[in-house]
């Protein structure tokens, strides 16, 4: 280079560090190009770790740990997309917060790092302790759907069957507790039917108190694909991102879904769009639950609704037999005071319709949490693994042949429910609580209660990935946690697809995986002789497999976890004798795993007559309806798809902080804010009986008068909501309170 | 997941299976040493060993390029077929009817791009009927790849290009000195600057991957394929620009030429807007901005009054003055300069700055302050020896530096008619980097009022703080035309506050802006110096006030009194005010200064 050329160069250069770090290069391994300096020697796949989609994520290694990710094209569930949760799941890991060893509360009020063995030995002897002197029933487990089944599993029969409590749940009761009694009462095995293509071969599909737009964006890729031009028809008091891409919208009155359904079921059977043939032949109580209905004549239904008759109507005819209706429904439906009897009046509408068991139907509840699945078939709290009953001598035997431990150390009724549980710490019976992996001091309906029932422990551990969350700031032993990505198990998703977690970044510090953190307690408390086989989640894994012989969810045809990750996971049920290319069931006989399996096809259901229950009751009140002093309904839910439930890992990511609003929220009808002179961005505070929350007001009429909405995922929504629960399911209704609202003076 | 089929072309016999056998330590060991053995085995990776596809090691022995992207099925369809004909280019084509807002685009394009831990390229806003017939839409939007890109326009070193094929407007990294001038051009809010790196990045709708058949970040990852790239045809944007960039509470589109089309079935309502529209937030201040900016316009106005005073005979041409005066202006300026220089991410490339002369005004504003700086130095040199040659002795080294040369050039009025022409061309070339951008506040020429009024206000007590000065010093004799020095800093006192007046009386027009009936920028910038820009708002009103007002109003009716250094405290505690004020309202020239942007971006 001459010294003109290097002049010029120096004056204008094209090419230099800053570039080259920006540079792509044709990606290997069929991953297009990527970033030059995060080019992975090796892929390798895995289910995200949020949510119940279930997504699979190429990860991408560098000398054996993970550098970056992208959505896996070949995994049956995404397709090669993520929405921003699932593109960011690698940021979480490396906050600054994480725990990183554990930590015992001090003199001073402040948490301080400890050894492991100190902090094992104060569990155990500190529990032992409590338990002896105040009985089994002092001490309970709060736990999660966000860990692998096997180690949800691993801590049910620890605590239960090892270290002898009586009473643990988890924070699926928050989420999927009613859908869980829902189908174990309607089909007799809770079991989800449909396949996410379903969302692809529907011609009418419902979403009830749904909105996959924002919480679930990958399964609304799959209705986007649907080539059958589909009515979609979205049922929701508030007018969501869901609503707005649907075809038609129902915005009913807050709480009113189950008078809307039984008014729906009235006009289907008045006007004779039932399957009549289906009913007979396949499900039982269509008589009484056809008399139970007569009374919800149209009219007044859309009084109670606020949709009006002719609008009911119309939804009527939309759904009568004839296309393929699909039906979905998730919190909107759950979280609910009536959440069971509502979700079984949509299981109802598709039994009647005959719209089960076929493509492009079914009564399908979409699941939260990426292993709420396996937390309802596995964790020993409402039920016996494999989806069994403590009540059932039975049941009792088989669990405990297969596990070698004596019949007599079972319970014989399940523990307490997590607001029992709540209620047993308040009044002093419950004296110790061990928290895993979730955040109550935030997500707990009524979060002060919580807190104030926190206060009077004797012993609260927090095992978690961060050593900060609202409840782990409230703990007086926090055990640290390895987290997604940093350790193996299987997880289930809404489809009953079973999916792989790996091991592909180094866990921070001390933390270990909740299954070491398991079997050292084991190991501590001097039970581990129990846990012999399962030296290893895939040694679990196989224990659980035997678990599931002969059950609904038999998975026994599953071989190995390299079997689920060489088939893009698998869906139960799958049965050795599946496996071996047997016909079983509703599926027939075929060579190689289907990669979308729907159950029903044949129309037998799990009940012992292998009919489905019509199941139904009356509606109950509101348990907080609005007063003139506490004015407006506030709807709670998700708002964006870069939050997950208490932000505590969502919130670590500085990409997906931007995606949402910084500031908390309340979403408010132009009239009502300009009657009480609110403009958008005004700081508000809105109060409810039981505490208050500050929040910017965003004025929109995706609300209606008289309602308001906040995000779930700011912590302050809880200190408002009414603690009122689901009676079959125990599930609390986060969807409806009594709240007023008034600008903020001081600010 | 396994690749199960081996590729024909590679050995696929599989790696040796790492053991996953546990340690002994897990069946015999105490607690301790089960504690050992676990965190141990915590640390031990397996999943390359265990699953990495057997795809991935058949690929990999060289190194090669991997094949077919396993999307390409996915994304095939949203690229166009050909490459841009002459008078074409590439663009981004949203529907809006397939965006619900998932933000992935956003995530994707931050993963595949290997972005730095808060940097995004893409963004997504919402825009909403409040009144009426509910109705909200989601918007991504990135960079426009527009046909008059401004910050390409604006850049002053051409660390911009816009390719003359693709018409994809590509920033050049190694080229930007980090000046940020190209965030404050461009209306859709698009270079983002890197603290860290010292430039600014934005899009290049992932031209690497374009050239390679590939799809840009954000159209391979939206899970309903509502982006997509089309060719657009540079004629038709020019004639119906309109069309691009269409959204309510977009910005005008006639000043880029942006090319992103909008699709929809949807007819938006005319009370459509950005859901954000009401929102007000401090902007940047850019600090060395400020400073430079006021000290700047003090340097060129106390050089105009300097050099005007001089040539009209109203000032003294005592050498001693001239020389102490001419320091003073060089240094004024020279620290400017420096501050300035402080601003930029990575100043020691600032001498690129000349290359955008022909467009960029902020190239013009450092070429004209370097000329100023320059000049100034040269003339206070000359009087400097000038004043200090009768003083040296005959045999000195300054002796052969010629004096005589010197001071014809210290008195030469070419020179100091050039050099008060810079200083007020230099202010006219500052208030134009401003007044050419989109922003509403800046876009007037009250730009230009506001920073002549600040070099007249300061410069001029900068004046009389040495006039003040000289005065008190007793120097004689330091008389001009118009009388002694004391009546002339009698005049100079008189000039202050009918100059503040004016340009606080400027100023506060803005605040009619209130009543607005639509939240355009101007009404959100009077907000906020009604908001949260307030407590700085009262303060440079009394800055200035006291300053220019009230100080020399005082001073006047106690008669300017030519008692020696008490006149020199209040000239300096006048200046001192009145920089203050000037720094703060340019402080809020900065910090008020709402921009137009996308809807939530």
């Amino acid at each position: 280079m001459d010294l003109k050329d290097k002049f010029a160069v120096f004056m204008r250069q094209r090419h230099g560090r800053l570039t080259h770090e920006m540079v792509l290069t044709p990606g290997r391994f069929g991953l297009g190009q990527t970033p030059d300096r995060l080019q992975p020697d090796s892929t390798t796949s895995m289910v995200c770790g949020f949510c119940s989609t279930g997504c699979g994520l190429k990860i991408h290694m560098k000398d054996g740990k993970a550098v970056n990710l992208t959505p896996d094209p070949e995994y049956p569930v995404n397709l090669g997309m993520a929405c921003p949760k699932g593109w960011e799941a690698l940021t979480p890991l490396k906050a600054d917060n994480r725990a990183v060893a554990p930590m015992i509360r001090g003199e001073d009020g402040k948490l301080a790092p400890v050894e492991w063995d100190q902090a094992l030995h104060l569990f155990t002897d500190k529990i032992k302790a409590t338990m002896a002197r105040h009985g089994k029933e002092s001490v309970a487990f709060l736990s999660t759907g966000q860990i692998p089944m096997e180690e949800l599993f691993l801590l049910g029969i620890l605590t239960k069957f090892g270290m002898g409590l009586l009473h643990g749940d988890a924070n699926t009761r928050q989420c999927m507790a009613t859908s869980h009694v829902a189908y174990k009462q309607s089909f007799g095995f809770d079991a989800p039917p449909f396949t996410y293509k379903d969302y692809e071969e529907s011609d009418v599909l419902v979403f009830f108190g749904a909105n996959p737009c924002i919480a679930h964006p990958i399964m609304w890729e799959r209705v986007m694909m649907n080539p059958r031009k589909p009515e979609i028809i979205v049922v929701d008091p508030r007018q969501t991102e869901t609503a707005l891409a649907a075809t038609r919208h129902y915005p009913l009155l807050p709480k009113t879904d189950l008078p809307l359904l039984y008014g729906l079921a009235h006009v289907l059977i008045r006007e004779g769009w039932i399957d009549q043939a289906y009913i007979d032949a396949n499900t039982t109580g269509f008589r009484e639950f056809a008399r139970h209905v007569q009374t919800y004549h149209p009219a007044a239904v859309g009084k109670i609704t606020g949709l009006g008759e002719a609008r009911l109507l119309e939804f009527a005819r939309a759904i009568r037999p004839g296309k393929r209706v699909s039906l979905w429904w998730t919190m909107g439906v759950n979280q609910s005071h009536e959440g069971v009897r509502t979700a079984q009046a949509i299981i109802n509408l598709a039994l009647m319709t005959g719209n089960i068991g076929r493509p492009g139907t079914g009564a399908n509840s979409i699941t939260g949490q990426v292993n709420a699945m396996g937390s309802r078939l596995f964790s020993n709290t409402s039920g016996l693994p494999g989806g069994r009953n403590f009540q059932d001598a039975a049941h009792r035997r088989e669990v405990a042949d297969i596990l070698g431990i004596d019949t007599d150390i079972i319970q014989q009724k399940p523990g307490l429910a997590y607001d029992q549980i709540l209620t047993g710490v308040k009044e002093g019976r419950i004296k110790a609580l061990w928290i895993i992996a979730t955040n109550p001091a935030h997500s707990w309906v009524d979060q002060e209660e919580f807190r104030r029932a926190a206060k009077n422990l004797d012993l609260l551990v927090v095992q978690d990935m961060y050593h900060d969350t609202d409840t782990a700031r409230l703990a007086h032993l926090v055990l640290p946690s390895a987290c997604w990505g940093e350790k193996e198990g299987v997880v289930i998703n809404s489809e009953r697809r079973m999916g792989l977690f790996k091991k592909v970044s180094p866990a921070p510090g001390q933390a270990l995986s909740d299954f070491y953190i398991f079997k050292l307690i084991a190991k501590y408390w001097g039970c581990d002789a129990m846990f012999k086989d399962m030296d290893t989640p895939e040694q679990t894994f196989q224990v659980m497999s035997k678990l599931s012989v002969g059950r609904p969810c038999d998975f026994s045809g599953i071989r190995d976890y390299k079997m689920i990750d060489e088939e893009g996971g698998i869906q139960w049920p799958y049965s050795a004798a599946e496996a071996a290319g047997a016909a079983t069931g509703s599926i027939p006989a075929h060579a190689g795993i289907e990669k979308e399996r729907r159950l029903f096809a044949d129309g037998r259901f799990y009940h012992p007559d292998g009919k489905a229950k019509f199941q139904f009751g009356p509606p109950q009140p509101i348990p907080e309806p609005v007063t003139p002093e506490f004015p407006f309904a506030l709807l709670t839910g998700r708002s964006s798809s870069a939050q997950w439930h208490t932000n505590t890992r969502t919130g670590k990511s500085a990409v997906l902080r931007k995606l949402y609003a910084a500031d908390s929220y309340v979403e408010i009808h132009p009239d009502d804010a300009s009657h009480l002179k609110i403009a958008s961005g005004d700081w508000v505070i809105v109060k409810s009986l039981r505490g208050q929350a500050r929040a910017r007001a965003a004025v929109a009429s995706t609300v209606q008068p008289g309602q308001l909405f906040m995000p779930m995922h700011d912590v302050e929504v809880n200190r408002l909501t009414f603690p009122a629960f689901d009676t079959h399911s125990r599930q609390p209704s986060y969807k409806h309170c009594a709240v007023r609202v008034e600008k903020d003076a001081d600010a | 997941m396994i690749e199960r089929k081996p590729d024909p072309l590679s050995p696929s016999a599989p790696l040796p299976q790492k053991s996953v056998q546990p340690s002994l330590a897990r069946f015999l060991g105490d607690g301790p040493s089960l504690i050992g053995a676990y965190l141990q085995e915590q640390q031990d990776l397996t999943a390359v060993e265990r699953f990495s596809s057997a795809h991935d090691r058949m690929l990999d022995p060289g190194g090669a390029p991997g094949g077919t992207p396993r999307l390409q099925s996915h994304y095939k369809d949203l690229l166009p077929l050909e490459k841009p004909r002459p008078g074409q280019q590439y663009a981004f084509e949203v529907d809006l009817d397939r965006c619900t807002g998932c933000k992935a685009c956003v995530t994707a394009c931050h993963n595949l791009n290997g972005l730095d831990e808060d940097e995004t390229w893409r963004s997504v806003g919402l825009i909403h009927n409040v009144i009426g017939k509910p109705l909200q839409q989601t918007v991504t939007t990135a960079c426009q790849h527009c046909l008059e890109p401004a910050c390409s326009h604006g850049c002053p070193v051409k660390a911009y290009e816009k390719d003359a094929v693709t018409g994809i407007v590509k920033h050049l990294d190694d080229q930007c000195i980090g000046c940020e001038y190209c965030i404050l051009k461009c209306p859709y809010d698009v270079p983002q600057y890197h603290h860290g790196k010292g430039i600014v990045r934005k899009c290049d709708m992932c031209v690497g991957r374009l050239e390679a058949g590939e799809a840009p970040a954000c159209v391979q990852s939206c899970p309903t394929k509502a982006i997509r790239i089309t060719l657009v045809d540079l004629a038709e944007v020019r004639q119906n620009y309109a069309a691009y960039a269409a959204l309510p509470g977009a910005p005008d589109p006639a000043y880029t030429m942006p090319t992103t089309r909008y699709r929809t079935v949807r007819k938006f309502p005319d009370g459509m807007e950005a859901a954000d529209a009401y929102k007000v937030k401090k902007e940047k201040a850019h600090y060395p901005l400020i400073f430079m900016l006021t000290l700047s316009q003090m340097a060129a106005g106390f050089i105009a009054a300097l050099e005007a005073g001089s040539l009209l005979g109203w000032l003294p041409m005592d050498p001693l003055f001239q020389a102490v005066g001419h320091a003073l202006a060089a240094a004024l300026t020279l620290l400017a300069i420096a501050i300035s220089i402080t601003h930029l991410g990575r100043p020691l490339y600032a001498f690129r700055a000349v290359l955008g002369f022909r467009r960029s005004w902020l190239s013009r504003e450092i070429v004209a302050f370097g000329i100023l700086g320059a000049v100034a130095t040269i003339l206070a040199a000359a009087t400097a020896i000038t004043a200090l040659a009768p003083r040296l002795d005959p045999a000195s080294s300054m002796a052969h530096w010629h004096p005589a040369r010197w001071a014809a050039l210290a008195s030469a009025p070419w020179l100091r008619v050039t050099l008060a022409l810079v200083a007020v061309l230099a202010v006219h070339c500052s208030a134009m980097v401003y007044r050419d951008t989109p922003r509403a506040m800046w876009a007037t020429n009250l730009t230009s009022r506001k920073f002549f009024l600040t070099g007249a206000l300061t410069g001029l007590a900068g004046l009389l703080l040495l006039v003040a000065g000289f005065d008190a010093s007793g120097t004689a004799p330091l008389i001009g035309l118009i009388g002694t020095l004391h009546h002339l800093a009698l005049g100079l006192t008189l000039a202050l506050p009918l100059l503040v007046i004016a340009k606080l009386g400027s100023e506060a027009g803005i605040h009619r802006h209130l009543d607005d009936q639509e939240a355009n920028p101007l009404k959100k910038a009077a907000l906020l110096l009604r908001g949260d820009l307030r407590f700085q708002n009262i303060w440079r009103f009394n800055a200035g006030l006291a300053g220019g007002f009230l100080l020399p109003v005082l001073w006047l009716y106690r008669g300017y009194a030519g008692t020696g250094w008490a006149d020199v405290a209040f000239a300096a505690a006048a200046l001192a005010l009145l920089l203050a004020g000037e720094c703060l309202e340019r402080y809020l020239f900065f910090a008020a200064c709402v921009p137009p942007r996308m809807p939530g971006a």
